[in-house]
């Protein structure tokens, strides 16, 4: 099987030359680079390539109006907004149009890489999954600290889980369902989440099944941003979740032997926190 | 919690486990619960979401397990919960879920279920959030087993 072709269209030299090398060092082959719309279209005619990165900003025509003029000659046209800029009006605008991800520069080698390796029909989705959604949850995560909790987190450690999840005292559990099935965890030790409700909502005159309340409508509120974000940057994925259920006790292990799935751990003054999000790959 | 959405698990119950070799299933008590599910050893949960949303823990010792992962490899001795029990008990609750998921549509309302996840661990509860549950405390041969239906 041959590689995966990327045309690349950029009116920087330098996010060309950068975006290239990115791709061309994780096997892909960067079939060619443009750096007007109007080059872009010629270029998709001409060479035909499997993906398209496609930057908002050109000098002649904008990203989704070029966008819109290579799915008109291949309607099936793959292609990956990659902006400086990703707000709601360009994702809702371009998904309309049939973009299949959007992804803010300077992006990372793997994200990009992971994104690209998704959408192309050459490659195998399954497994890639939790890494590449990871970074939604986490960002979820890491806003809601600051504005729920006042709180400033910091990743310190990111590894793959294999079948087991071992938790730390309250884990919060929701399924995903829809395209693809899994769960999303978020896991603390008891005291970290008395600190983290006690930053929430200022009182610790809480009984333990307010706070638990609390902590599991937290875990939703970041699983529904996570969610959200991830069914608005990529077409043709549509997630659901089920409601949390709270997990308690020490050193729990929560087993699910088709899922593989990815932990990091955020340090705060409150304590540390777990957030685990595990795929079982495509649908069933 | 809908009355029309608890028959659904009990007639999947009756639907599947003669399927996978159990001769009789009765029914021993029905109640509600609005606080923890208590670990008997191993619990299942299953989340339920789209029209019906809620959770489902099954709720088993682990001689239970053993006994019913037993019957469902045709007998096979089993000594300890390894890999494979811990598979059969998983996909018994996907079975029973995903078959009560299609009397619930046929009920009516949309539903979609999540993959399964197995707890272990010592004194173990599970707090199902949002709403009471509904807790069926089944024999299944001389095998007990417990579920608990949370919708909300």
């Amino acid at each position: 099987m041959g590689k995966t072709r990327v045309l690349v269209v950029d009116d920087s030299v330098f996010s060309q030359t950068a975006i290239s090398g990115l791709l061309e060092e994780s096997g892909f082959e960067v079939c060619s680079c443009a750096a007007t719309g109007h080059d872009a279209v010629a270029k998709y005619r001409q060479l035909e390539p499997d993906i398209v990165t496609m930057d908002y900003t050109l000098p002649d025509i904008d990203g989704l109006t070029c966008s819109r003029q290579i799915l008109t000659i291949n309607p099936a046209a793959q292609i990956v907004i990659l902006s400086a800029m990703k707000d709601q009006k360009l994702i809702t605008k371009g998904r309309a149009l049939g973009i299949r991800a959007f992804l803010q520069k300077p992006a990372k080698q793997e994200e990009l890489v992971q994104t690209l390796q998704m959408i192309s029909t050459k490659s195998n989705v399954t497994g890639e999954l939790q890494a590449m959604y990871l970074r939604y949850f986490q960002q979820a995560l890491t806003e809601n600290l600051k504005n729920m909790a006042h709180i400033a987190a910091k990743t310190i450690s990111e590894r793959k889980e294999k079948q087991k999840f071992v938790a730390h005292g309250a884990a919060i559990m929701l399924g995903i369902t829809g395209t693809y099935q899994g769960r999303i965890i978020l896991d603390v030790a008891q005291d970290t989440l008395v600190n983290l409700v006690q930053a929430m909502l200022g009182t610790n005159n809480l009984s333990e099944n307010d706070m638990l309340n609390s902590i599991a409508e937290f875990a939703n509120i970041i699983a529904g941003y996570g969610v959200s974000e991830i069914n608005n940057c990529y077409k043709d994925v549509e997630l659901r979740l089920t409601p949390p259920s709270i997990l308690l006790g020490e050193a729990l292990s929560v087993i699910n032997q088709r899922i593989k799935s990815c932990t990091v751990v955020v340090e705060t003054n409150a304590g540390d926190i777990y957030l685990n999000i595990g795929f079982a790959g495509g649908q069933s | 919690m809908d009355v029309r959405l608890v028959n659904p698990f009990v007639d999947a119950i009756a639907g599947v486990m003669p399927q996978l070799g159990f001769q009789s299933v009765s029914r021993s008590k029905m109640t509600v619960q609005d606080q923890y599910v208590l670990s008997k050893g191993v619990v299942v949960i299953v989340g339920l979401t789209d029209d019906v949303k809620g959770n489902v823990v099954y709720n088993l010792s682990e001689e239970s397990v053993k006994a019913i992962a037993s019957v469902m490899m045709m007998g096979m001795p089993v000594t300890k919960i390894d890999n494979m029990v811990q598979s059969a008990i998983s996909e018994l609750a996907n079975m029973i879920t995903g078959n009560a998921a299609v009397h619930i549509e046929k009920a009516g309302f949309r539903v979609d279920i999540s993959t399964p996840s197995l707890v272990v661990g010592p004194d173990a509860k599970v707090k199902i959030c949002g709403t009471k549950f509904l807790v069926i405390e089944l024999m299944v041969d001389d095998i007990p087993m417990e579920l608990n239906i949370g919708i909300e």
